[in-house]
């Protein structure tokens, strides 16, 4: 009985994800009456957006905006429109966090994101329009990321971007103390050295023979000689990522768990020449090392913990840090991640940016946080994080202030088709109605009717009663959101 | 692409890049520390430098000299007297950074310096007095990796000294069963099979050479893994090998690798010393031995196995002076080290060698000579701050400073110890090179040694230093501030006490702790003065007790009167005690038939009326309220008309029932904030008076009134904020169970209990001797009072009289009488009749010349001993408070006065203060 209820919901999703992928999207769409907080440029009281082709064509004043005459027209009154949120490095798309390997960059999320994740449902309902999937940090280097939609049936229609990352770690995976774990770094790098050594003087030997000519050479200079010869589909697959890694083709994101663990991240990458693409995913009391990561000029993700307690060594004392800002006041970009396993609150990337502001980080730098300083980490700046004139819109539609947290995602726009739109959530209704009458009730229904539910849900909307059984929502919500 | 081995080479030669800071580096703290004994440790030569004085610049030393070295004027100057300085502890072996968690038997990829945190906090170690120690990466492999040398504070960046310092070598047990090795991987393939676990080497002591000597042969291979690719960047940078030995065969085997290997070296390891420390000294190796004292295992019994001894350090001697380092045996807590180090100086080891064990010895092993461990310009100012020699098992690490900065500081938990040359108790005597403990404000023990509370501040004043108590001012009128009215017994003058000001910190300053505060005239009736601390936090810190002594003036009178004068002020005085020592006793007696159970039937009480009405103010209770209480109990709902008035905290009203219109129901209550509560006054026919409770705010009322097991909601609206006049009822003070209600306090009386219960004395003006005999007679024989002099101009004639009574003549110390063409000095001629003489300053900040007045009283041929008493026992025994002040003895106040020599001799200044054991800051 209490199976079936979770897989009603798993149907009804499925069908909720074709429906909105079945339907051609109008070429043309424009957005009227919201307030447009465009990260990139002022915010807009009354705004229009235009939405050609699943990229933004004009944005301005109400009225203003030229509206082409077939665009089909939406009334945003009162609404407000903001780049679709990122979320910076998430596992969570993936089976399991990390391999029991330590060094598998031969690896590529692509293999095992699962589109049907409750996951990404979620995240969409919180606003995110893009995942950057990466694997855990219980690691010592991991295997490749990929920037995916949520939405979409298979790995092909959820990709934005693939071959974007690389996840390291200097902080001890499970079993490893840090220096068997900077050790092992250290040594996949040398070993690396050590493969393309090898697979030089193999080509250059095979280039001789193909030449009919002997190798007379010593094995040094085969070495030197051959290593021009190499072509990329000579490499395997973990000596490749890693090449790529060295040519900046990948970036390394570096998980820094606790502060000690900045200056050999920043040691090593520096060696391999890398340190100029590194991000820092960081954690634990590395706000500590924040002037060092700064030196660097480069961008971190923080945890999902914004609030960091220590206790004094000598008077006991507990101390508390809010992480946002130390990185702040060093002059650090940063990233916001939402909890997944954290408090209900923490999955919304506007909340965490609220917690920003309310710990006197302005409220530009913590907008920025959940949009565009992902999308520059990730290198799609230029079609993600803000809404300008030839971006990809990518949209998420407020019913109030970003930052006020009474506020609710009522619409998602992804490459301009409607990707979510709360009237129809139906897991949503689901969960507060299921608030509102009862566990059992919901149970019992879900078990008489079966399939059915995903019909159930189809039945129009009552915007009301959804919106005030928001906060009611929270406590179901909490039961059933993963 | 840059080949494999310049990427290599930049991998280790950022470790390098590290280890010597081409990173930034924050500018270090800039001060001159003074009046410390410096322990340079710099040189063979370097002794002590008493009184030294050490100059720091950005965080670097500048000058290390004796007292002559010019201090720089921009420096703040850090006085640190008695203390004394030592470098900063340098540990050659610590497991900080705990044992790699590798499986090679032979690796130079694990870096001790990765398990390093550089932005940790280690004061619990600074706390040892250690500021640098070296990293291991393990003691559990043949070649466990690459050491590291750190520092223990400040900037992340500044900390590291040599992130790659050393190949460690592991010769001992653990090293010589390594498990077997999997190399696991990533892709295997019919072409690239797994390959079984491999056995490692060494697995017996013969094979511990050839496996590290395989190893260091074939890192040049060019198929050699990574682990010795990495041993070999190790091997060629020329790093000294450290060699972990268990036993004394481990040790010597050392002294042959190093001489295989072709490579300087060095030993650690704690072994038997007799059968390798003459091999050892002898191929000049260097040894960081551990030490360990039986203090935590006392218990530890040899019985009869004759391979097991206590270490005998002495062949130590045996190794250059600069070759043996100190460091804490494996499983030695750090903060016994020091205390293992001064038992080393019984095995006959001296006091320099120890010293330089622990420091400049470790610091030059390790590389890092020329950075820490001595104190010497161009070294890292790394110093710490001892109470007292490091070698001393009571010295307590006080401060620690690293780059220059301040980096720790002992919490000095209340505890003050003093030691001196001489002090003088109050007791009777001088004690020689005694030692005086303060515990939170206390003093606590008094002796040739006393106990060093963990975190005491120890203040060594020398042995030409002497000690006495805080002075007592018999009469001041410090913190008056000019204010010349008289007071009478109702004025509590120390109510003027409170944070101290200049003047009573100039006052303080000077050695006067204590004063008699008392008004420039005395009112008609008496007046109050009050004893007082001169420094403190604030009044409750300062008070010593507010009815010291009440002060009445009869000079001038006809001595006729002088005793009925005396008699008027006492009767009132005498009935007001009379009528508490009444009180007293019915209360002691009331409370005996209580514990009896033999209490009394409560008595009906009594109302009388109060015919004063109180004038109407705006309040939030005062004025006529409509009323509505309802229950479940009630048929209906009560309503009513309720008259409020409010005095105080306490209201009173009355109520009209509605079923009785004209009776009134008196209802009492206390307001306290917005809640409210209270009775009301009801005949219930037996079941009690009903309560209520609730709550009031902006002219709305709510509660609940209970009585017995009904409750009832009651609520109701103010209709008028008018006064409504009615009758004010007090009920008179006898409790319903016959508990004795306590007679009104009466301020004017109240001090005079203290005088007539013997704890406080009369202090009396009487000048001549009709005036004196007449006091003395009312007082002293009639009364039974206590009794102190003042002016007293002619107690000479009746010294006799006063001597033997156990009177105190208060006089400024520099007080001359003329009898016919003589001037004599009052004090003397007192003392040496034997009267109690206590000094007055009779002044405000002036009290700050007491002790130098006192000089001149010994110019006049007073005696030393009766000086000193003038200033502190006998004013103190004067007004009852020798249970705090007066005397150096354990339980009264820590109040010491520190001179840099005899108090007495002309050049003698006062160094130090101390008041309730807080130093008064120069």
């Amino acid at each position: 009985m209490k199976l079936m209820y979770p897989l009603a919901a798993a149907i009804a999703v499925c069908a909720m994800s074709s429906s909105t992928l079945a339907q051609m999207p109008p070429s043309k769409i424009a957005l009227s009456g919201a307030r447009i907080i465009p990260i990139i440029g002022d915010e807009i009281e009354e705004g229009t957006i235009v939405i050609e082709r699943g990229k933004i064509t004009a944005i301005g004043v109400m009225g203003e905006v030229d509206i082409p005459f077939d665009a089909m027209e939406m009334d945003l009154e009162g609404m407000v429109i903001m780049p679709g949120f990122i979320h910076a490095a998430s596992a969570d798309g993936l089976d399991r966090d990390n391999e029991s390997l330590p060094v598998t960059p031969y690896l590529d999320v692509y293999d095992a994101v699962d589109p049907s994740s409750l996951f990404f449902e979620q995240a969409l309902r919180s606003g995110i329009t893009a995942v950057h999937v990466i694997q855990g940090p219980n690691t010592v280097i991991g295997g490749v990321s990929r920037l995916v939609r949520p939405i979409g049936l298979s790995m092909d229609e959820m990709s934005i971007r693939g071959d974007l990352a690389m996840v390291i770690s200097t902080s001890p995976r499970n079993g490893f103390d840090r220096m068997a774990q900077l050790a092992t770094l250290r040594e996949a790098f040398i070993d690396l050295d050590n493969a393309i050594d090898s697979l030089a003087e193999r080509r250059y030997e095979e280039e001789q023979e193909k030449k009919d000519e002997d190798v007379n050479v010593s094995p040094q200079e085969a070495r030197d000689l051959g290593r021009e010869l190499i072509r990329d589909e000579d490499y395997n697959d973990g000596v490749y990522n890693l090449v790529r890694l060295r040519r900046g083709e990948l970036s390394p994101w570096v998980y820094t768990g606790a502060a000690m663990d900045v200056a050999p991240a920043i040691e090593i990458m520096g060696s391999q020449d890398v340190l100029e693409n590194t991000v820092f995913v960081v954690g634990g009391d590395a706000h500590k090392a924040s002037g060092q990561i700064a030196s660097t000029g480069r961008p971190v993700v923080l945890g999902p913990n914004l609030l960091y307690r220590e206790r004094d060594p000598m008077t006991g004392r507990l101390d508390e840090v809010f992480v946002p800002k130390q990185f702040h006041d060093a002059g650090v970009t940063f990233a916001l991640l939402p909890s997944q396993s954290g408090a209900f609150a923490e999955r919304y990337p506007t909340f965490q940016a609220a917690q920003c502001v309310r710990n006197g980080i302005p409220r530009q730098t913590a907008l920025e946080a959940i949009t565009i300083n992902a999308a520059n980490m990730l290198g799609v700046g230029d079609s993600l994080g803000s809404i300008e004139v030839g971006k990809t819109a990518n949209l998420v539609v407020l019913s109030g202030d970003p930052l006020d947290f009474n506020s609710w995602v009522e619409k998602s726009f992804i490459d301009g088709i409607l990707a979510y739109d709360r009237e129809k959530d139906t897991r949503l209704k689901q969960l507060l109605d299921a608030g509102k009458s009862g566990e059992e009730e919901a149970e019992d229904e879900a078990e008489e009717n079966g399939d059915e539910a995903a019909d159930a849900a189809e039945a129009p909307a009552d915007a009301e009663t959804g919106g005030d059984a928001g906060s009611d929502g929270d406590g179901s919500g909490n039961g059933e959101g993963r | 692409m840059p080949s494999a081995l310049s990427r290599i080479a930049l991998l280790f030669g950022v470790l390098v890049a590290l280890a010597f800071g081409v990173a930034p580096v924050q500018a270090g703290g800039s001060i001159a520390i003074t009046g410390a004994r410096i322990l340079p440790m710099a040189d063979a030569s370097s002794t002590a430098i008493d009184n030294g004085v050490l100059i720091v610049r950005d965080g670097v030393i500048v000058a290390v000299g004796d007292s002559s070295t010019v201090i720089p004027g921009d420096l703040p100057v850090i006085d640190v007297r008695g203390a004394t300085i030592m470098p900063g502890m340098v540990i050659a072996d610590t497991v900080l950074a705990g044992r790699h968690a590798g499986d090679e038997s032979v690796s130079g990829l694990y870096h001790a310096i990765d398990a390093f945190n550089r932005f940790g906090d280690y004061r619990p170690l600074l706390a040892e007095g250690v500021t640098t120690v070296h990293l291991n990466p393990g003691d559990h492999r043949l070649v466990s990796g690459a050491g590291a040398v750190v520092r223990l504070s400040g900037y992340w960046n500044d900390r590291v000294l040599n992130a790659a310092s050393d190949v460690t070598v592991n010769l001992g047990n653990a090293a010589r069963n390594p498990p077997n090795l999997l190399d696991p991987l990533s892709q295997p393939s019919a072409d690239n099979l797994i390959v079984p676990a491999q056995p490692q080497r060494p697995s017996s002591r013969m094979e511990e050479w050839p496996a590290l000597r395989d190893a260091i042969e074939q890192s040049t291979n060019a198929d050699a893994s990574a682990h010795l690719v990495a041993l070999r960047r190790l091997w060629d940078a020329n790093l000294p090998m450290r060699v972990q030995a268990d036993d004394a065969l481990d040790a010597r085997k050392a002294v042959e690798v190093f001489d295989l290997a072709g490579r300087d070296g060095y030993v650690v390891g704690s072994f038997d010393l007799d059968t390798s420390a003459s091999m050892l000294a002898a191929s000049g190796t260097s040894v960081v031995f551990g030490l360990s004292t039986p203090v935590r295992n006392a218990a530890r019994d040899f019985g009869d196995d004759a391979r097991l001894s206590d270490p005998d350090l002495s062949a130590l001697a045996l190794f250059d002076a600069d070759s043996v380092a100190f460091a804490p045996a494996r499983g030695l807590p750090l903060s016994d080290l020091r205390l293992a180090a001064a038992t080393a100086l019984r095995h006959g080891l001296d006091r320099e060698f120890v010293l330089r064990a622990l420091t400049s010895n470790p610091a030059k092993i390790l590389g890092v000579g020329d950075r820490v461990g001595s104190l010497a310009p161009g070294r890292l100012a790394d110093f710490v701050v001892y109470s007292d020699d490091p070698l001393s098992p009571t010295a307590l690490v006080q401060r620690v400073y690293m780059n220059g900065q301040l980096a720790f500081k002992a919490d000095h938990a209340g505890s003050v110890v003093v030691r001196a040359g001489t002090v003088w108790t109050g007791e009777g005597e001088y004690l020689r090179d005694t030692e005086v403990l303060v515990t939170d404000g206390k003093i606590a023990e008094v002796g040739p040694r006393v106990a060093r509370p963990k975190g005491a501040i120890v203040i060594d004043a020398g042995p030409d230093a002497f000690v006495t108590p805080g002075f007592v001012d018999g009469r001041s009128h410090l913190g008056l501030d000019g204010d010349r009215s008289a007071t009478g017994t109702n004025n509590d003058l120390s109510d003027l006490v409170g944070v101290p000001g200049p003047a009573e910190h100039r006052v303080a300053s000077s050695g006067v702790t204590s004063v008699v505060m008392s008004p420039y005239s005395f009112g008609r009736s008496g007046s109050r003065l009050s004893a007082v601390k001169t420094f403190g936090e604030g009044r409750a810190d300062r008070l010593i007790r507010s009815s010291a002594a009440i002060a009445l003036d009869v000079r001038g009178s006809d001595p006729i009167t002088i005793g009925r004068q005396i008699e008027q002020r006492l009767g009132p005085a005498k009935q007001y005690d009379e009528k508490w020592k009444k009180y007293e006793n019915d209360l002691a007696e009331w409370e005996k038939a209580q514990a009896e159970g033999k209490v009394k039937k409560p008595a009906e009480p009594e109302v009388v009326v109060d015919e004063a009405a109180d004038k109407p103010k705006a309040d939030p209770i005062t004025g006529t309220w409509e009323m509505r209480a309802e229950s479940e109990m009630l048929p209906e709902p009560i309503e009513g008309e309720v008259a409020l008035k409010l005095n105080g905290s306490e209201f009173e009203g009355r109520a009209t029932a509605p079923e009785a219109a004209e009776v009134e129901h008196r209802i009492v209550g206390t307001l306290d904030g917005e809640n409210i509560s209270g009775s009301i006054e009801i005949d219930t026919g037996g079941f009690g008076t009903p309560t209520f409770t609730g709550t009031v705010k902006d002219g709305v009322m709510e509660g609940t009134i209970t009585l017995g097991p009904i409750t009832a909601t009651f609520s109701g609206e103010r209709t008028s904020t008018e006064e409504v006049q009615f009758r004010v009822t007090r009920r008179r003070a006898t409790g319903d169970d016959g508990r004795p209600k306590p007679p009104p306090i009466d301020e004017s009386l109240e001090p005079w209990r203290a005088v007539l219960a013997g704890e406080a004395p009369l202090v009396v003006g009487a000048s001549t001797p009709q005036e004196i005999d007449a006091v003395v007679e009312t007082v002293a024989q009639k009364n039974e009072l206590r009794l102190v002099l003042l002016g007293a101009e002619f107690a000479d004639t009746r010294a006799e009289t006063l001597s033997g009574r156990d009177i105190v003549v208060l006089t400024s110390p520099g007080r001359f009488v003329r009898r016919g063409n003589d001037e004599l000095h009052l004090p003397t001629v007192l003392s040496n009749a034997g009267v109690a003489v206590a000094f007055q300053s009779e002044a405000e900040d002036g009290a700050r010349n007491l002790g130098s007045v006192a000089l001149f009283a010994l110019q006049q041929g007073m005696s030393p001993s009766a000086v000193m008493r003038a200033m502190t026992e006998v004013p103190a025994w004067a007004y009852g408070i020798d249970d705090r002040v007066g005397k150096i003895k354990p339980g009264l106040d820590g109040d010491l006065v520190i001179f840099d020599g005899h108090p007495f001799d002309a050049s003698t200044r006062v160094r130090r203060v101390l008041i309730n054991g807080q130093e008064v800051q120069p």
